[in-house]
């Protein structure tokens, strides 16, 4: 092997028709999953904020009247009358 | 989990008192509560009663000496008689013993008269009014020193004023339960570290039927009215024992009965008394935290506690 002569230079990389076909397929089936996570991404938030929202609605009122879901114990009604 | 409420009734104040508690408290459980609760107002009926000669109360009435030692309660009493009238500007004066005693409540009471009947033998109606000068201005109270000082013969009458109050004492031994309520002979004191809600119904005079129910987690409720304590006196005038200051004789104003919802029960029992005795004309005015009133006629008018109140609890909870 002759070491003193330089390396032949390489040939400029081919960008032939099919090579071109191939990274545009790629490039679209890349958008194609970004806009699938992120239609996914949107439904699930707006799924939590409907859930909350509508939880919210439900607990609300039933706080603000004072029938605390958490504070369930049972009492007793009393009377009050002349004494 | 404040766990399942106890309760226990009994006979006290020539009535019927009640203790509902549920939770531990800070010191007691739940049945060491609803026992403390009977205990105290058992023996405070003994101290404070009128009709026992021995009763701390008739010691006090009987004294000769103008400054009078006096326990703690018996001290804070007689300052609610006195911060009572102030407050009505002397249309609830519980200084009136010689008048009630003059109408015929001298005891306890047997079976009240009919309520349509008293109303059938009363007087044309007016409101009440104060008296001038009246005794209760001669009470001094200093409770560092445990003194009541007024002019011999002066004397107090316990009436709802010691219920209110005792309910009031009672709340504040109890307020590190999840929940209870206090019935004091009617005057009710309502409470809880839980915040829990708890229906208050509110009693007809003339068929015993719920005229109406609020729902309440912190208040006071009593309720006042000429059915419950009722004679005919020896003249055959239909008598009760709310007495129009003024004349020294029971008040008939169109008013039967007026529950009245406040902050602590003292101060409902000082509002329902002062509305019943002021007139349908007046009686809105004293139930600015809500209440019932029932007339002459039957009908009944329900003031509402303002909205504020609820809000208000609300940022408790949170």
């Amino acid at each position: 092997m002759d070491s003193s002569r330089p390396p032949a230079p390489r040939p400029p990389s081919s960008t032939g028709p099919e090579q071109l076909d191939a990274r545009t397929l790629a490039r679209s089936r890349r958008d194609a999953l970004r806009r699938r996570a992120r239609r996914i991404r949107r439904s699930v938030a707006a799924t939590a904020a409907a859930l909350f929202s509508a939880l919210f609605l439900v607990v609300y009122p039933q706080l603000a009247s004072g029938h605390d879901p958490a504070l369930s114990a049972s009492v007793s009604p009393v009377t009050t009358s002349q004494s | 989990m404040a766990g399942a409420e106890l309760s226990e009734r009994f006979d006290c104040f020539g009535s019927s008192c009640a203790a509902f508690v549920a939770g531990a408290g800070e010191q007691r459980s739940a049945r060491d509560a609803v026992e403390l609760v009977r205990h105290r107002l058992e023996d405070w009926h003994v101290r404070f009663s009128r009709f026992l000669p021995d009763s701390e109360l008739s010691r006090l009435n009987a004294d000769p000496r103008w400054e009078v030692p006096a326990s703690p309660l018996m001290a804070r009493l007689a300052q609610t008689v006195r911060v009572a009238a102030f407050l009505t500007d002397g249309l609830v004066d519980a200084t009136l013993v010689d008048e009630i005693e003059a109408a015929g409540y001298r005891d306890d009471l047997g079976e009240p008269l009919a309520l349509e009947t008293a109303l059938g033998l009363a007087p044309p109606r007016k409101p009440a009014a104060p008296r001038r000068p009246a005794s209760w201005q001669s009470i001094e109270v200093n409770l560092a020193r445990r003194t009541v000082t007024r002019p011999p013969g002066v004397r107090l009458d316990s009436g709802g004023l010691a219920k209110g109050l005792f309910a009031d004492v009672l709340a504040a031994r109890l307020a590190s339960h999840a929940s209870f309520a206090i019935d004091c002979a009617g005057d009710l004191s309502i409470g809880g570290a839980h915040g829990v809600t708890r229906p208050v119904e509110v009693e007809s005079p003339f068929d015993g039927s719920v005229l109406h129910t609020f729902e309440l987690r912190r208040a006071g409720v009593a309720t006042s009215g000429i059915g419950r304590r009722s004679w005919l006196d020896r003249d055959g005038r239909s008598a009760h024992h709310l007495l129009d200051p003024s004349t020294g004789k029971p008040a008939f104003t169109g008013i039967v009965q007026v529950t009245a919802l406040a902050p602590s029960a003292l101060v409902a029992e000082i509002y329902a008394k002062a509305a019943t005795l002021g007139g349908p004309r007046a009686a809105p005015a004293w139930l600015r935290h809500g209440g019932v009133i029932v007339l002459d006629d039957g009908s009944h008018q329900v003031i509402e506690p303002p909205a504020e109140v609820t809000l208000g609890e609300l940022s408790v909870l949170s």
